[in-house]
């Protein structure tokens, strides 16, 4: 996803069905300052073990009940690389649709090029 | 309003509050150090717990006064755009003491008014003094 995309977010799954998974693209409010929305892929959910990508202090790190971890597609993003693991609290909307451009329209699919992300590892305690 | 973690403020059970919505969505700076706040748990985003504000972004908080749940000598700074919040029950109330500050985008209102049972009707104000 990059600036200037137009999407259709999902609101219902989120705040009635509450259903998170890894891989999905969300729409959250910024942690430090709750005025600015973030638009991440979910990356772990709670009770993940995630590889964490610089400036994170720690290389490995467990989500925490109630958290995930988000990343940006990008290489130069604010993400929980930089703020840690967020509450789920935060999370408005899913993405559930591209409309625009035209040669990405339908449901976001995963990202192709697996090395711009931290490998996860998935041990579910 | 259910649970023990705001004795005496608020009771275990059978009381209802009046929340404000308004002013945290269009006036966030109106929130002080002391006001009732609602807010999403950041532990299970289905659950709304009521707690009370301590610490503002940038300031020094002692962790735990009494030492239960850390010794009573760490301090921590809460970070940019966060609140350390706290139940006025302090021994069984589940707050920033176990799970660290939480992102003010969690707070969903503050509290107005009690306005059940009608003999203990009450506006909530905000009971702090700065002390120098």
């Amino acid at each position: 996803m990059l600036w200037r995309d137009v999407g259709i977010f999902d609101r219902f799954s989120v705040h009635t069905l509450h259903s998170f998974n890894r891989g999905d693209i969300v729409a959250l409010k910024s942690p430090d300052d709750a005025k600015y929305e973030l638009v991440k892929r979910i990356v772990g959910v709670e009770g993940d073990v995630v590889r964490t990508r610089a400036p994170y202090p720690q290389p490995e790190v467990r989500v925490p009940q109630g958290h995930i971890w988000v990343e940006g597609d990008a290489f130069h993003t604010r993400d929980s690389n930089m703020f840690g693991p967020v509450p789920l609290g935060l999370v408005d909307s899913k993405l559930a649709f591209i409309i625009w451009p035209y040669w990405r329209f339908g449901s976001p699919t995963v990202l192709s090029s697996p090395r711009t992300y931290s490998s996860v590892f998935s041990r579910r305690v | 309003m259910s649970g023990p973690s705001m004795l005496p403020t608020l009771a275990n059970s059978g009381e209802i509050v009046v929340e404000n919505r308004w002013s945290m969505r269009f006036n966030p700076e109106s929130l002080e150090r002391g006001d009732l706040i609602i807010l999403r748990s950041p532990l299970d985003r289905t659950r709304i717990v009521c707690k009370r504000v301590i610490g503002f972004p940038g300031d020094v908080i002692c962790v735990d006064p009494t030492g239960e749940k850390a010794p009573s000598t760490e301090h921590v700074v809460v970070p940019k755009g966060h609140v350390w919040i706290m139940g006025d029950n302090a021994a069984y109330s589940r707050d920033s003491r176990d799970y660290g500050p939480v992102s003010m985008g969690l707070i969903r209102g503050k509290l107005f008014a009690r306005i059940w049972p009608p003999q203990s009707f009450t506006i909530f104000r905000n009971p702090t003094r700065l002390v120098d």
